[in-house]
């Protein structure tokens, strides 16, 4: 088969980010295999019309983009529900451990983690994507931008408005919780 | 550290300054890059469902700008070579420089709006 080794080397410098991108966006390790094809296939399809003019990883970004959008509506279509990062093998888990922290507070970690997790699929895809996108690839309004095709203003707006309704959710909940236990007590 | 570490578990009661805390809380999950499991045959496995009759170059083609920089470059030529001659001072001389000048100083601003930063 003809394939400029660089493509290769390309598929293999970047699988990990498109792998965590995809996992974070869709919320779920279901057809994470299939999907991390797909986005590195049409970037192959895409690449005679690169021009050089942005990153490859900008573009890979826009393609993953563009991926988890389809599987988005895909879902939609089989109106089937969410499964959770957690519910397959948890990586979560392993990742949280830490020799210096009590079990308790490992567990109250974990559960914020999940909770978090929830949250950030409940959010619209723009701002789940922004919030990805920003927070754990450390992307810079102007590469977000870039990526989403919308002004830095946009970006920005959407990051705040996510963080904020993230927040105000967790919140909510962990007030329901504190009640809970109130009244148990009781 | 430590201080993080002796907290009680059990939620504090939500203060009005404990924004901060929880904003730093979420940003903290937020950051906390998930682990992923990549198949150890992955490349191999998208590079066998690659297209087999077309070859993939990486090399990014600049062919449009180098036109525009050549065209930028004939411009200034023609310029310089308008503005040397007498017959400039006509109407129509000036009429074409003006127009040249023109078409050189939007093909300045194109180029450097366009190849400036890539992101």
């Amino acid at each position: 088969m003809h394939v400029d080794l660089s493509f290769e080397q390309l598929v293999r410098d970047h699988q990990a980010m498109v792998f965590r991108t995809l996992l974070r966006l869709t919320g779920s390790r279901e057809h994470l295999d299939d999907l991390a094809q797909e986005v590195f296939l049409r970037l192959y399809r895409a690449l005679p019309s690169f021009r050089g003019e942005a990153l490859v990883t900008t573009y890979l970004y826009r393609i993953t983009v563009n991926v988890v959008q389809d599987e988005w509506k895909r879902r939609r279509r089989d109106d089937r529900p969410l499964i959770s990062i957690s519910d397959d093998v948890s990586a979560w888990e392993e990742r949280l451990e830490h020799p210096g922290r009590n079990a308790e507070e490992q567990i109250a970690e974990r559960e914020f983690q999940m909770d978090v997790e929830e949250q950030l699929q409940r959010l619209s895809q723009i701002e789940r994507t922004v919030l990805v996108l920003y927070h754990q690839e450390e992307r810079s309004y102007e590469q977000i931008a870039a990526v989403l095709g919308m002004p830095i203003g946009t970006v920005r707006t959407h990051l705040h408005r996510g963080r904020k309704k993230m927040r105000e959710a967790l919140q909510e909940r962990q007030t329901k919780e504190r009640r809970a236990v109130c009244e148990t007590k009781r | 550290m430590r201080d993080e570490a002796m907290k009680p578990v059990q939620p504090a009661p939500v203060a009005p300054g404990s924004f901060d805390a929880d904003e730093r809380r979420l940003v903290r999950a937020l950051e906390t890059v998930p682990a992923v499991t990549i198949p150890a045959d992955f490349v191999a496995r998208v590079v066998a469902r690659l297209p087999a009759e077309r070859p993939v170059s990486l090399r990014p083609t600049w062919y449009g700008r180098n036109a525009m920089l050549l065209g930028a470059a004939v411009l200034l030529v023609a310029l310089l070579g308008l503005a040397s001659r007498p017959s400039s001072q006509s109407v129509l001389g000036l009429a074409v420089e003006w127009t040249l000048c023109a078409q050189f100083v939007g093909l300045v601003f194109w180029l450097s709006a366009r190849y400036r930063n890539p992101v």
